[in-house]
């Protein structure tokens, strides 16, 4: 049985993106997968069992049939942090060492999904250093493609993985800085004796949502081109400004959604003159019958909600923020990025080899 | 296809005509067979077999003769199915007076959509829906439910606002105008603005042609309907919805971006159409383009009973740049010969309080004979001794004698002037009720006689220029950027023979010190990121480095300050540029327009570009000649011709780069905006650079 970790030095670049593809790629080698996550942070009760929302739909991917509790024994949810702090929670260690054997029992290999920082977990000894040295594991770390700053948290995690750390996987590298991932940072990590796998490029698709994502999150109700709201949109901006200004504004984003009032139908026209997924009408103001007929002659979905601006803001930045992977065609695009950017092969050997044989 | 079916129709059916008085099938045969239309009429309407005295008809089929026009005032939803009976029928032309369509939301679009396809399919023109109808007055037709048919003359008025309309109709009549055609276009389902201006241009009837627009649905066709029309008649046009508040009203009201304010000025201005701001300046233009010749050259006369309105007159003539005219020494002998001692002979013409219609004419006939004169504004006040009424006579018997010449009259007063003022309307005299309005109107004659178009002197740039944009433009689409890096939009605008100082994009400080090394000191440093649009805001920018040292520091300073102001940036280095020369600093940006296109801006540049807003604006293309008449336009243009004994700047390189950035524009779609700021402009000969270029393509 072979086993690594995938870690990130912070949230939200692509951690669980990765642990699914390698585990399809993985998976159509005819491996036995096994998916592991040793301290969940998104709390979920399915079929009655106290679990971790994300490790529920990858573990799905995995062909271990391992029970959901045992997939991720150990979730931070209110009650896990008040007995912490009261002294209350028993031995965490020992409930993922026994978990990680029973997951691993019947695996060729277990994909472990790792904390999304450097730090997440350590009030319980379980931060990444301490999981990988508990299960005796490498790490393949994923960090941000990004040019400003230096990388101190992936030398603050090889401080402590050591050789445990096989190497680095940088994500979300866009056009602008790849030049300086490559050319700069990469060496510079290797010349400090850190492996670099290779850098995957930013891809708009993956961080976009399904306009039906958003109408299922607002509350909203579609009122035109609802055969639609299964395309997908990138980001989102916000019209509040005069119809001259708005189509500047707007051309500058491709693929969006515009949120704005139901009574501005200036603004609702000019985003509907450029490639916009969907209207967002915030408190409950219906739009006028001639800006409808447009947006369903353009089949644009118009979706009526009851928040203000402020507060649907609020929720979009959330949605767009984060990447969703509940999508299996998200879930295939990774997996091709991640072939084209990197020697999957040569990077799944590091991960897996041994110190010392069983 | 033709609209002479709308416009000039034999025979005319109205489907869904009604018996019931107040209905508007009803109103609208009521106002068919009140009008006098010579043609016949056919009510169709299958469950009454006479309406108004006429034999009904079941189906628009069944009508004895063919049937050129159908007005169908059913509900909504029988409208497609009609249109079908109208085609097979052979009809040319329909009015839809019928509501419920997109006005009404997208069941109500579906269902236009569905009225416009059949009618294409058939051969069917049609007016509307949800529209008021047409009035063509020679054609004594009035197939709208518009009231009474105003009196007949020259003028044909389109409205995107039929309510409007009928304001207006009732208006004309009062004030005597002429209309030659009044149309309501609804929805603009199939026939708009640009259709109507092109069959108005060629109805002989029509002399002046007046729109009330909100939107225009497509700038380029309604730019060349509008220009062509143009140089047979004038075209003026009320457009609403200019503020922020007026066009989300507008927005609302017909479904269409209002478009952006500058943009209709740029636009008008480019067809040549005049541009009404209120709906006085439309009864104001329509009644002297209407009724007088239009003043062609320069060279007005004002003729006065009154000092004070006279000086007015002066006033505004200067304001709005109408020159008056000088006159030659023998007019001059003839005025001092009809005229007291005591009354003003130069320009005004001031004939004396106590003057009868026997100086008005004198003098009048002594202007007219001038060939320096060519328009004559005649004033009047009603003083003591004033016979208003047979100075109009006088007037209006005068003018007619020279109609080479533009006659407009100012009587102003009260009760007083009110029968002079019914002489000058029935003599087609425009009379105006103050003085600036009589001069409003000459500067509007003027400006539509500079609109007679010149040929157009455009840059064509090479394949190989073309390409190299081209090349440029798919790079920084594949690579998903919004803007193109500065150095790439450097090298654009390079290849349209626009000059940049030398330089490049430096990812570290070593290249950057090569590069300066290399282009030679001074230098600018701008950092490089596409998320940072304005680079001195953030302190992303360093000019006049002169040395090695100053450009370390000035790196580190760049960097630093970006990255504590803008921290989700992406950075991809610094952009070192050799400084260009010392020179004046001018601006030109290209926006586009939702309705028109590319619009270009050119003005003042550098840090007064936003404390003056010294700008004007063009559509594109903007070529050479009209580029140096946008350069003299500007308010600071003294700076740049050379005030107290600084030399003129280079404008002929200023024009040059004018109008290579609107051939890029329009050579480029994929280009949303554009700016050079500053423009930075030598002396005479030494030419431009444009030291900082942004360039945006909108993202892929």
């Amino acid at each position: 049985m072979n086993a690594f970790i995938v870690a990130s030095t912070r949230p939200y670049i692509g951690k669980s993106g990765f642990v699914l593809a390698l585990l399809a790629i993985a998976g159509d080698r005819g491996m036995r997968t096994a998916y592991f996550k040793p301290y969940g942070t998104m709390p979920a009760t399915v079929d009655d069992v106290h679990t971790d929302l994300d490790a529920v739909y990858i573990s799905r991917q995995a062909t271990s049939d391992a029970p959901l509790d045992q997939v991720c024994p150990v979730v931070e949810s209110a009650t896990f942090r008040e007995d912490v702090i009261a002294g209350l929670q028993g031995d965490a260690r020992t409930q993922v060492s026994d978990a990680f054997a029973r997951v691993s029992r019947d695996a060729d290999l277990v994909i472990i999904e790792g904390p999304s920082d450097v730090f997440q977990g350590r009030s319980v000894e379980l931060s990444l250093c301490q999981v990988a040295e508990l299960l005796d594991v490498r790490v393949l770390l994923v960090a941000a493609g990004e040019r400003a700053g230096l990388p101190d948290s992936v030398f603050g995690a090889a401080d402590c993985l050591g050789s445990r750390l096989a190497g680095v996987l940088f994500n979300d590298v866009s056009a602008a800085v790849t030049d300086f991932v490559k050319a700069q940072a990469t060496p510079f990590l290797e010349r400090r004796g850190i492996r670099v796998f290779g850098s995957v490029p930013h891809d708009a698709m993956l961080s976009s949502v399904t306009i039906a994502e958003i109408v299922e999150e607002l509350g909203g109700t579609v009122l035109s081109a609802e055969a639609n709201v299964d395309q997908m949109a990138e980001s989102f901006m916000v019209g509040a400004m005069g119809q001259d200004k708005a189509m500047r504004f707007f051309r500058r984003r491709p693929r969006k959604v515009v949120v704005t009032g139901g009574d501005r139908s200036d603004v609702q026209l000019a985003a509907l003159e450029t490639d916009t997924r969907a209207l967002v009408l915030t408190g409950d103001l219906p739009p006028s019958a001639h800006v409808l007929s447009r947006a369903e002659e353009l089949g644009v979905p118009m979706v009526l909600v009851a928040y203000d601006t402020l507060s649907t803001v609020e929720r979009l930045e959330k949605m767009f923020g984060r990447m969703r992977l509940h999508d299996p065609a998200k879930a295939a695009r990774i997996r091709e990025m991640l072939t084209a950017s990197v020697d999957v092969d040569s990077m799944l050997t590091a991960l897996t080899s041994r110190q010392d044989p069983e | 296809m033709s609209l002479s079916p709308l416009l000039r129709p034999r025979a005319v059916a109205v489907i869904g005509a009604a018996r019931e008085p107040g209905k508007v099938g009803h109103v609208v045969l009521a106002n068919l067979l009140n009008g006098g239309f010579a043609g016949d009429i056919y009510p169709v309407n299958p469950r009454a077999p006479v309406i108004l005295g006429l034999p009904s008809y079941e189906s628009v089929s069944d009508a004895p003769k063919p049937v050129d026009l159908a007005v169908i005032a059913v509900p909504a939803p029988a409208v497609p199915d009609i249109i079908t009976e109208c085609a097979e029928a052979a009809i040319g032309a329909a009015i839809v007076i019928s509501a419920g369509f997109t006005e009404s939301g997208p069941a109500g679009a579906e269902l236009q959509r569905e009225v416009l396809a059949r009618g294409r399919r058939g051969g069917v023109r049609i007016l509307g829906p949800n529209c008021l109808g047409l009035i063509s007055t020679h054609e004594k037709l009035n197939a709208s439910f518009a009231g009474a048919m105003p009196p007949a003359g020259g003028i044909a008025f389109v409205s995107q606002s039929g309510a409007l309309g009928t304001a207006i109709l009732d208006r004309a009549t009062d004030d005597g105008l002429g209309i030659s055609h009044f149309v309501s276009v609804g929805n603009r389902a199939d026939i708009s603005e640009p259709d109507l201006l092109a069959a108005l241009e060629e109805d002989p009837a029509t002399t002046v042609i007046a729109l009330y627009l909100e939107s225009v649905r497509d700038g380029q066709l309604f730019l060349e309907a509008a220009r062509s029309a143009v140089r047979t008649k004038p075209v003026i046009a009320l457009k609403a919805g200019t503020s922020d508040s007026g066009a989300r009203a507008v927005s609302s009201h017909t479904g269409s971006l209002a478009g952006s304010d500058v943009a209709y000025e740029a636009a008008f201005r480019h067809a040549g159409v005049i541009r009404a701001r209120t709906v006085q300046d439309l009864f104001d233009f329509a009644a002297g383009f209407s009724q007088q010749p239009v003043l062609s050259e320069p060279g007005v006369a004002i003729l006065t009973n009154a000092g004070g309105p006279a000086v007015m007159a002066t006033d505004a003539a200067d304001d709005e740049g109408v020159a008056m005219a000088s006159f030659d020494s023998d007019t001059l002998a003839r005025l001092r010969d009809v005229l007291p001692d005591a009354a003003a002979l130069y320009n005004p013409v001031d004939v004396l309080g106590d003057a009868g219609p026997d100086r008005y004419r004198a003098s009048l006939e002594a202007l007219y004979a001038d060939p320096g004169v060519r328009g004559v504004i005649v004033l009047l006040t009603p003083q003591a001794m004033t016979d208003a009424a047979a100075v109009a006579r006088t007037v209006v018997d005068a003018a007619s004698k020279s109609p080479h010449v533009t006659t407009l009259a100012c009587f102003m007063g009260g009760p007083l002037v009110h029968e002079a003022q019914r002489i000058l309307a029935a003599g087609a005299i425009p009379n105006y009720p103050t003085p600036e309005r009589a001069v409003h109107t000459l500067a509007a004659m003027h400006q539509y006689v500079r609109a007679s178009s010149a040929p157009a002197l455009l840059l064509h740039e090479t394949d190989e220029a073309r390409q190299a944009v081209h090349a440029t433009i798919k790079r920084a689409a594949s690579e998903h950027r919004v803007f193109v890096t500065g150095q790439s939009a450097a090298e654009v605008v390079e290849a349209y023979g626009v000059r940049v100082p030398p330089g490049a994009l430096a990812a570290d400080r070593a290249s950057a010190l090569d590069t300066a090394a290399r282009i030679g000191y001074p230098v600018a440093l701008k950092i490089a990121s596409s998320q940072i649009l304005h680079k001195s805001d953030v302190g992303g920018l360093k000019v006049g480095i002169e040395t090695p040292d100053e450009l370390s520091r000035a790196y580190e300073q760049v960097l630093d300050r970006a990255r504590a102001y803008a921290p989700d940036a992406v950075v991809e280095g610094v952009h070192v540029q050799r400084m260009a020369p010392a020179g004046r600093e001018l601006i030109i940006g290209v926006d586009r327009d939702a309705v028109f296109g590319p619009l270009l801006m050119f003005g003042l540049g550098g840090i007064y570009v936003e404390v003056l807003r010294d700008v004007i604006f063009r559509l594109c293309p903007v070529d050479i000649r009209e580029a140096e008449r946008m350069i003299t336009e500007i308010r600071s243009f003294g700076l740049l011709r050379g005030a107290r004994g600084q030399p003129p700047a280079d404008l002929a390189a200023v024009a040059h780069a004018i109008s290579a950035v609107s051939a890029l524009v329009l050579d480029f779609p994929e280009i949303i905006e554009l700016d050079i700021n500053p423009l930075i402009v030598g002396n005479e000969g030494e030419g431009v650079w444009a030291a900082d270029v942004r360039i945006g393509i909108g993202g892929t």
